[in-house]
């Protein structure tokens, strides 16, 4: 660590944001007000501060005025904290010595009707930047080597894309699979939009490409069960499913499928057709290798005998789940999704009526690989329908549903629509639909197509299907939104669209991954515009259905963007990550006298080593930077780089200078719980401006003392919140701070402190309407509370509080 | 009848008078296992034989030295995979398969016998 012992020289922005901040907060007074504050030299605000012309004002002043602290009060850290660290980094400042102030997502976006309050809060919340600045000291960051490896999960069109990119730009990639071959939802199209495409046919050379690249190395039917690391040094534990079919050994014949007596529904086919139990799923499979179905097999040993025929001995039945380690770099997630099960709808009877199928059954039905070979039947009498239906937004637009739309079903629909129309030119084809949506290239000119080709288009969405049992046709009931009258109308087959929807376990893969899902369960990217593909998880990328659905161009793109973006760390073989770890103080270090180590056993990372009759010693390179040791250090030895207990305790005191019993401190962690505060700013969410913010990199970097330093300062409120349980960034961060905070909701009432006034509350970064909704709680709290109690309250605390805080030796 | 709600590919067991059926429809292969329940004497040799051990054997039930119902066997839809090893070895040609409405048994034309390492006695 570089000493600096001069006396700060602080230098506030007050950035407006065109009116994204002005309109709500007085930026003239917040920075007339800021440069009253000790060790301010410089106040100004300006229309944009990361602007050109705002940066230069910074770079300009950093050297006539000789700042050597900066603060900009604009937007979220997590947005713009990078663009300006470069900006004084270019005028010789040490980037560390930059603080931020949100006044934009915490303040001015989230409270538009409280203009004045808005405007105190902006200044608190500078003041408490201004404070904590006086305790920056410079850091150097660290540089941790890079593994010149990628893995990608997932073998769909946008994972394939993306790991012959990255192949491609001569990085080694691991492509893990779950399924026996890749392909995904892709390879079960039969023609793609707009132009009908055959779908196999343009995704199978790229397959092929996958097997055959020297770079790449497949995992197919195998799962990845955890990860461990960071930024460049993910070790990563897949678990490779028993095939019972020797990889190397297996030619993919096909003799021991012709001699195999069991015959299951083959899933590829949507269980409309059958495979037997050991099989490909299609014959463009990648890998070409057989895989035995042990919940189908019989053990009647017939593949083995068949397979010493051709010379081969490729069957293992003794074969286990396998566990690989391996290393990378960055990892791309191309996990995909899967289709709303429209059993769920009841109303539209599917497995109830015979003729009632999926889009993607019509899909397997019509392709001339597919068990019916091109055909398309109906299950009650195996004859051609002479008239189709087809129903969109299946489990999407429907608050019983899925709220959101899923964007590709309209184009899909009207793509199985003409695809009937050309192999049934006489087929009666109607479009039951709420809104039609055809955005980007070529869709609008498909719709006038589908039109032009005389498919009917009928506006409403159906009550109820009603199936005829003589002739087995279905009657569907519903509005005509065109006429305002209710209709029924016979189709002798009824095609739903379902919507896409996270595939099956994603969660326990998010879980693995420490990133976050939003509301409907897809992953969530770091910024909806401008980090549309990174993961708020340094090297851990999104691309394709994974993230929201998507059609395959789409799909496509994000895999090549996905490549490109993890190319982007691993090509220089070294990251700079932010040196905000832990270290210890050797003087203060009890271990020396007494056996310790409580850090040891706290520490997720395995970071800290505690030798006996020695001082406690982080290794650098491990440490991942939550803090947890630092809060949970008997003897506060520990603390964390630019997140000291000093720089925290002068943000408290700061925040609760002025009327500190109508104020609420809220403690969040930087990956969930200011996430969530962030996207309740983003949404324009509006809720009270009580709450004072103090980021910190997790939960578990949160010292008891903390909350009671506030509420000897007489604060109204304390909330301390995290990531939910398992989501954890830094694994068990958040399980040792309600471990921690806990006992505080039994000490305070005995001190005079009621404990609805302390909140521990865990939520994820997309759950910015709990936070709104909680703030509204807590302000509410207040209110009913008044602030004569707490006031009362607090006198009668702080005598127990100071001499705790003394015990613990602050 | 109005058929119960099933997935796709699913195996349906339903009862009619003195048969059990276990159907699976796919859309060009309906496969049919009836167990004649007035022929069957509950030996179960099909339920020792079974590879998915997809027969559960029911054996009598006795009130005093009386016996109120024969040994008898029931299916279990999920774990079978209309192999036909239980229609191969049934003496008592109990039970019929018919794949797409032909009398036809999967095991018997491959001729295979599944490898039963269970013991009954």
């Amino acid at each position: 660590m570089i000493e600096m012992s001069e006396e700060p020289r602080i230098g506030v922005y007050v950035c407006h944001c065109g009116l994204n901040i002005a309109a709500v907060v007085n930026c003239e007074k917040v920075a007339g007000e800021a440069a009253k504050l000790p060790n301010v030299v410089v106040s100004k605000d300006y229309r944009y501060m990361c602007a050109d012309p705002g940066q230069e004002m910074i770079k300009q002043d950093i050297k006539e005025q000789k700042l050597n602290r900066v603060i900009v009060a604009s937007c979220s850290p997590r947005m713009h904290e990078p663009t300006f660290r470069k900006c004084v980094e270019s005028a010789g400042l040490n980037p560390f010595l930059f603080e931020m102030a949100n006044i934009r997502e915490l303040c001015s976006w989230c409270h538009p009707h409280y203009a004045e309050k808005a405007t105190e809060k902006a200044l608190d919340l500078i003041k408490m930047a201004a404070a904590k600045a006086r305790y920056l000291s410079p850091l150097e960051v660290v540089k941790v080597p890079v593994t010149r490896a990628a893995l990608v999960i997932g073998g769909g069109v946008a994972g394939i894309h993306s790991a012959l990119d990255l192949a491609d730009m001569g990085f080694k990639v691991y492509l893990v699979e779950r399924t026996p071959s890749i392909g995904g939802k892709m390879a079960q199209l039969d023609k793609t939009f707009p132009t009908l495409d055959c779908s196999i046919c343009i995704l199978g050379p790229k397959m092929v490409d996958v097997a055959h690249h020297p770079n790449i190395e497949l995992l197919s039917y195998a799962e990845v069960k955890r990860v461990e690391g960071y930024i460049g040094n993910f070790r990563v534990t897949v678990a490779k499913k028993p095939r019972y079919v020797i990889e190397k050994e297996c030619n993919g014949c096909g003799e021991c499928a012709n001699v195999c007596p069991v015959e299951v529904p083959n899933e590829f086919d949507e269980n409309l057709g059958f495979r037997k139990a050991i099989y490909v799923p299609f014959p463009q499979a990648v890998p070409m290798k057989y895989t035995i179905d042990l919940e189908a097999c019989i053990e009647c040993y017939k593949c083995v005998e068949a397979c010493k025929e051709q010379g081969r001995e490729a069957l293992n039945f003794d074969m286990k789940e396998q566990e690989i380690q391996l290393d990378v770099g960055t990892i791309v997630v191309a996990a995909g999704y899967d289709l709303y099960d429209p059993s769920k709808v009841k109303a539209y009877g599917y497995g109830l009526y015979d003729n009632v199928f999926t889009a993607l059954e019509l899909e397997r039905m019509i392709n001339a690989s597919g068990p019916t070979q091109g055909s398309v039947i109906r299950f009650s009498d195996r004859k051609t329908p002479r008239s189709v239906a087809f129903i969109t937004c299946v489990g999407s637009r429907d608050e019983k549903t899925n709220i959101y739309c899923s964007g590709f079903c309209c184009m899909y629909t009207l793509k199985n629509a003409l695809l009937l129309r050309e192999h049934y030119p006489d087929m009666e084809i109607r479009i039951l639909f709420m809104d039609l949506r055809a955005p980007f290239k070529g869709y609008e000119e498909f719709y006038r197509r589908a039109r032009e080709e005389g498919i009917q288009f009928l506006r409403g969405r159906p009550t109820e299907i009603y199936e005829d049992p003589k002739t087995s046709n279905l009657v569907i009931s519903m509005e005509n939104l065109s006429t305002g009258e209710p209709m029924d109308l016979e189709a002798e087959t009824v095609i739903l669209s379902p919507a896409a929807v996270p595939s099956a376990g994603s969660e326990e893969l998010a879980r693995a991954l420490t990133v976050s899902r939003d509301a409907s369960g897809f992953f969530m990217e770091a910024h909806p515009k401008l980090k549309p593909i990174d993961s708020a998880t340094d090297g851990i990328f999104f691309c394709g259905a994974v993230q929201g659905p998507k059609d395959i161009p789409y799909s496509v793109s994000q895999g090549s963007a996905a490549a490109s973006r993890a190319a982007r760390i691993m090509i220089r073989g070294e990251w700079e990550i932010e040196p905000i770890v832990a270290f210890v103080d050797a003087e203060k270090c009890r271990n020396t006298k007494v056996k310790c180590g409580v850090c040891t056993t706290k520490c997720p990372y395995g970071a800290i080593a505690a030798d006996e009759g020695k001082a406690a010693l982080v290794n650098t390179a491990k440490c991942h930077g939550c803090g947890t040791c630092a809060a949970d250090c008997p003897s506060n030895a520990i603390t964390q780089r630019h997140f000291t207990d000093a720089q925290v305790l002068a943000q408290i005191h700061a925040a609760l200078e002025e009327k500190p019993e109508e104020k609420i401190i809220g403690f969040l962690c930087n990956w969930c719980s200011y996430g969530a505060a962030d996207l309740a700013g983003t949404s324009r969410f509006e809720y009270p401006p009580d709450i004072r913010v103090i980021r910190v990199m997790c939960s578990g970097r949160i010292d008891r003392d903390f909350v009671l330093e506030a509420f000897r300062k007489g604060a109204g409120m304390v909330m301390v919140s995290g990531c939910r349980f398992g989501d954890c960034h830094y694994i068990s961060g958040n399980y040792n701070a309600e471990k921690r905070i806990k006992p505080l909701f039994t000490v305070l009432p005995r001190f005079g402190i009621s404990a609805e006034r302390l909140r521990l509350e865990w939520f994820s970064a997309a759950e910015a309407g709990f936070y709104v909704n909680l703030n509204k709680e807590m302000s509410e709290t207040l209110r009913k509370l008044g602030i004569e109690r707490i006031r009362v309250e607090n006198e009668k605390a702080r005598p127990f509080l100071d001499k705790m805080l003394q015990q613990s030796g602050d | 009848m109005r058929r119960i709600e099933k997935r796709r590919g699913e195996i349906v067991k339903r009862d009619e008078e003195n048969r059990t059926i276990m159907e699976r429809r796919l859309l060009l292969r309906w496969y049919e296992l009836a167990l004649d329940r007035a022929t069957c004497f509950g030996c179960g040799l099909c339920a020792d034989n079974c590879p998915r051990e997809a027969i559960k054997y029911l054996p009598a039930e006795f009130k005093g030295i009386k016996a109120v119902s024969r040994p008898s066997i029931d299916f279990e839809p999920e774990k079978c995979v209309l192999c036909g090893e239980c229609v191969s070895i049934c003496p008592m040609d109990a039970l019929k398969m018919r794949i797409e409405q032909a009398e036809r048994v999967p095991v018997i034309e491959a001729n295979v016998f599944a490898v039963s390492t269970k013991k009954r006695w």
